[in-house]
């Protein structure tokens, strides 16, 4: 413990600092703080991502997507307006339909993600068909997403 | 004489702290789930994709003259265009040929709880109905699995 006179020199007035104290409220401090951003920024996350509409607006794209590819046959070549995706993504820093659209032909699954530090949200279609030449236009209504629909080599990506 | 056991007094802060925690907790899984139940809860596309399943399924034993030996064989994932990997993971099928009561199950078929005539209100994401080939008549019923 450290002792140090005041000012005023008649009453001698002794300051006490206790240094562990000291520390103990900062400590107590810090814990608290630690302990309330591990829960705030999860929270914080989850409310942003539902109400930029990321986490809604994946799953439906994901879902619309599969059930294009379920109900297609080889040859055809299908279009979907992903213009609110990509408003979404922008909003979020992504630019590139290839960072919002996933597709892989080895798991059948089409995965979408509009914001980087989200999950993507995944669905998986039962046909066995590939996606290939997966294009993004943009046309007077906003962006369309293209892609052709082949046979299945089992190996390919589109 | 008294034994003190929390000599330095500490026992009161790792009470409060308890509290603190508990009600941290309590407020921030209350705004998760209060935000959760005022933007929805998602969609749900089981019931469609089971529907495309039994269409698919449907169309192509009509229009391929599928009997219960062509489904069978390792050749009707192929004719059908379905993925047998994805189609056993994912998906549930389950084709009964009427007259003989033979089953084929693909997937955990269970889940549907199958009975053609009533499917429960608790397993929607299954779809069924009948198909009339040159083969026979059968009952198809296809659910989606995925969440």
């Amino acid at each position: 413990m450290d002792t140090f006179e005041g000012k005023n020199s008649k009453n001698k007035v002794y300051l006490k600092i206790n240094r562990k104290g000291l520390s103990d409220i900062a400590y107590d401090v810090l814990l608290g703080i630690i302990i309330a951003v591990i829960f705030v920024v999860p929270v914080m996350l989850h409310i942003n991502s539902l109400a930029n509409g990321e986490r809604l607006w994946s799953e439906y794209y994901s879902g619309e997507i599969a059930k294009l590819i379920n109900n297609a046959n080889s040859g055809d070549e299908l279009q979907i307006d992903s213009s609110k995706a990509m408003e979404i993504a922008r909003k979020n820093r992504i630019e590139s339909h290839k960072d919002v659209f996933f597709f892989s032909n080895e798991a059948n699954k089409i995965c979408v993600k509009m914001d980087i530090e989200s999950e993507p949200k995944c669905r998986f279609y039962f046909k066995d068909l590939n996606v290939v030449d997966v294009r993004s236009d943009v046309s007077e209504s906003g962006n369309l997403l293209r892609f052709k629909i082949v046979e299945a080599d089992r190996g390919g990506v589109g | 004489m008294i034994e003190m056991k929390s000599k330095n007094g500490r026992m009161g802060d790792w009470a409060m702290f308890s509290i603190f925690l508990f009600f941290v907790i309590v407020i921030a899984g209350g705004i998760a789930l209060g935000t959760s139940i005022f933007f929805g809860t998602g969609l749900n596309y089981g019931e469609s994709e089971g529907a495309d399943l039994y269409n698919a399924v449907s169309k192509c034993m009509e229009d391929k003259v599928l009997g219960v030996e062509e489904i069978k064989d390792a050749d009707f994932y192929k004719t059908c265009m379905l993925d047998k990997e994805i189609l056993f993971s994912y998906f549930t099928l389950r084709i009964e040929e009427k007259s003989a009561g033979r089953l084929i199950n693909f997937g955990n078929a269970e889940a549907c709880l199958f009975d053609v005539e009533k499917i429960p209100k608790n397993a929607p994401k299954c779809v069924g109905g009948k198909v009339e080939n040159g083969k026979g008549e059968f009952i198809i019923i296809a659910g989606s699995r995925q969440k």
